[in-house]
């Protein structure tokens, strides 16, 4: 009973990382294709709850660790680490705030933009999105690819290691870049909106927006997205207020004021946003696509190299009338492994047929295990 | 007292109803249960020896009731096996080529099955018919003689210009398979049904011994001809010791042995080879111990490895 409710947690969890996988992936592609402000509200609420989830799992997972003295086991050898990189930081840098400004209309994302760079906490929150794709590495644990336990250990390994560096990697190399401003398109961005600010305040000050300028702004900077003066005039607009309340989200938005302070300057962030979401779905690409090879071009080569030869040499050691010979294909005729094949092959075999023809009538399938008298 | 008997088959059902038993032919669920019967004698005697049993009975007494009860039981399906091998699977046509007179097909199959039916009574006959029978139910000899036919390699060679057969690829089939049934033969002149008896092994037999069953075989299977006696009883001769023994003959005696501890495998594991392909390759290296002709199983080899088998 107990075992079928583990099994039953184990699939609901394995089934949540998939989710959460599939909802990230989402999440970046409707930031891409300019989704609906309803569609993103949904995928914020809906990560928020994976987080959640996960995060209490940890939390249980890591209870029952210490409970039972094993943290160090739970944490390096069952991958606790994933569990936590992949919920706490997640859940506090990424929906947890996401959630908050949905709730507070955005008051939160202004006073964390107050507090940082608004850049600096765009990346904060996105990058951390990128711990997800921890995950992947606990569905691949789950997939049955191979029989021998040996080559799900080594294949694990292997990928383990892959996915985590890739992750860490771009982990710290984004958040680094997030942090000093490294010179790059998200950058440019940024000095691109201040000197546009300094631009319309030198032109216009309080004055009516003339349409010429109106024209030359637009096709200057396609961030611009609003200008109104102090008495909430639009002076500029590039859409609709329905269209930016469809599309665009409190954080997708940059408010700046003149030097003055009578301008009110509304800037598009969504291109900067769109850009990590860009390599998120490149690096997740390039997980997948190494995870494909892993499981469908190397784990194959290692069973043929390694595991079968060996589990042919274990069958016919172990059962008394399995006589099949190990194939060893030429161009790995000289491994280790398949040397000690042909061994087997021309020593053991032979060997173990003589020894059975002198004393086949001594063996029966059946045991005395098997009968009740 | 009168009831041992049934006791003794009631015991023997329970057995056979195993599932361990439940993939193998009669003869080698047989051969298992008197294995585990030679196993297991000590364990199993307080039980057989109580009221319930074979009450003061010795060891031996009771592996003979239950042998016995065995053998009737096993024999009910065998037999009928056999005359079915023997009128459908063997066409004695061939031995009209084979002398050039008209035989009696019906006659002939008849006496061999008469034949068979009184020498399996033998327990050492019963233990070394395991292999011939396996190997005529799997009609393993067919597909390997077809092949050869095709190669027109040793093997053709020994049967049509050495062994100098003037027989159709069907017909040579049909000898071997006849010299698979009678290979057994050879333990026509065993003594008593000892069971633990292992006097008469593959390649065990001298050409003389074999010559003198011969005399003894001629007498019982007088429509046979002494042609396909002969290639019947060299198949128990290891061809090192005589290079002259008949292509059928170390034919049949390749194949008995390649099915006397056959495994079906269901599955091939990935990473192994195919079980004709590995037996034949072991065999290979044991050719001296078996007494097989190696340029044969050379040829089996190349078969089993290009067709997979």
């Amino acid at each position: 009973m107990k075992s079928r409710f583990i099994k039953a947690v184990e699939f609901t969890i394995f089934s949540l990382i998939i989710l959460v996988i599939i909802q990230t992936i989402v999440e970046d592609i409707a930031l891409l294709l300019n989704w609906e402000v309803s569609i993103r509200t949904v995928l914020i609420v809906t990560g928020f709850v994976f987080d959640l989830i996960f995060t209490i799992e940890f939390l249980v997972r890591l209870y029952w660790a210490i409970v039972e003295r094993r943290v160090a086991k739970y944490l390096f050898e069952k991958r606790g680490w994933i569990d936590f990189l992949a919920s706490i930081p997640l859940l506090m840098f990424n929906s947890g705030p996401a959630l908050l400004s949905l709730f507070t209309g955005g008051s939160l994302f202004i006073i964390f933009s107050d507090v940082l760079n608004i850049l600096k906490v765009l990346k904060a929150v996105r990058i951390a999105r990128i711990l997800r794709f921890l995950r992947v590495i606990k569905i691949f644990k789950n997939i049955k690819y191979a029989e021998s336990a040996m080559a799900q250990r080594h294949i694990a390994r292997i990928t383990s290691l892959t996915v985590t560096s890739i992750v860490l990697i771009l982990f710290v190399f984004s958040t680094l870049s997030g942090l000093f401003l490294i010179p790059g398109l998200q950058a440019d961005h940024l000095r691109q909106q201040e000197a546009m600010v300094r631009l319309v305040d030198k032109a216009y000050g309080t004055q009516a927006m003339d349409p010429r300028l109106s024209t030359a702004i637009n096709e200057l900077d396609r961030s611009l997205l609003k200008i109104t003066d102090e008495n909430n005039t639009v002076l500029f607009a590039r859409f609709g207020d329905d269209t930016l309340d469809k599309y665009y989200m409190r954080e997708d938005l940059s408010v700046k004021a003149n030097t003055t302070g009578t301008l009110r300057i509304i800037f598009d962030h969504k291109p900067v946003q769109q850009d990590i979401a860009l390599q998120n779905i490149l690096v997740f690409s390039i997980i997948i696509i190494i995870m494909i090879c892993y499981l469908f071009i190397y784990s194959p080569h290692f069973a043929i190299t390694v595991t079968d030869p060996l589990h042919v040499m274990q069958e016919g050691m172990q059962s008394k009338d399995y006589n099949l010979e190990v194939r060893i294909p030429k161009k790995y005729k000289n491994d280790d492994v398949f040397k000690l094949a042909r061994l087997y092959n021309e020593h053991y075999l032979p060997l173990k047929d003589r020894e059975i023809f002198g004393k086949a009538e001594t063996y029966s399938e059946l045991s005395i295990e098997d009968i009740k008298l | 007292m009168d009831n041992e008997p049934t006791i003794g088959a009631q015991f023997v059902l329970r057995l056979l109803e195993n599932p361990a038993l439940a993939s193998f032919s009669p003869l080698q669920k047989e051969l298992h249960i008197i294995n585990f019967l030679k196993v297991n004698i000590n364990q199993l005697y307080p039980t057989l020896s109580s009221a319930g049993y074979f009450p003061g009975k010795t060891k031996d007494q009771i592996f003979s009731m239950v042998y016995e009860s065995l053998k009737q039981i096993i024999n009910k399906s065998l037999f009928p096996h056999l005359k079915k091998i023997i009128t459908e699977n063997i066409d004695f046509s061939f031995i009209s080529s084979l002398t050039g007179s008209n035989g009696l097909k019906n006659a002939m199959s008849e006496q061999v099955l008469g034949f068979l039916q009184k020498l399996l009574q033998k327990s050492t006959a019963r233990l070394n018919f395991l292999g011939p029978l396996t190997a005529l139910d799997l009609a393993i000899s067919d597909k390997y003689i077809d092949e050869s036919f095709q190669r027109r390699s040793y093997l053709h060679f020994e049967l049509t210009k050495v062994q100098k057969l003037s027989l159709t690829q069907e017909e040579t089939k049909n000898l071997i398979k006849l010299s698979l049934l009678l290979k057994t033969s050879v333990n026509l002149l065993a003594v008593g049904g000892d069971v633990n008896s292992q006097e008469v092994r593959a390649a065990a037999v001298q050409n003389q011994f074999a010559d003198k069953v011969l005399g003894a075989l001629e007498s019982q299977l007088d429509l046979i001809p002494p042609e396909a006696l002969k290639s019947a009883l060299h198949s128990n001769i290891s061809f090192l010791e005589s290079p002259d023994v008949e292509a059928t003959a170390r034919v049949a005696a390749i194949f008995a042995a390649r099915c006397s501890n056959f495994r079906q495998f269901t599955k091939i594991d990935r990473g192994a080879d195919t079980p004709d392909k590995s037996w034949f390759n072991i065999a290979r290296r044991n050719y001296k111990f078996y007494g097989f002709d190696s340029k044969m199983l050379d040829e089996f080899y190349k078969t089993a490895a290009e067709n997979g088998w």
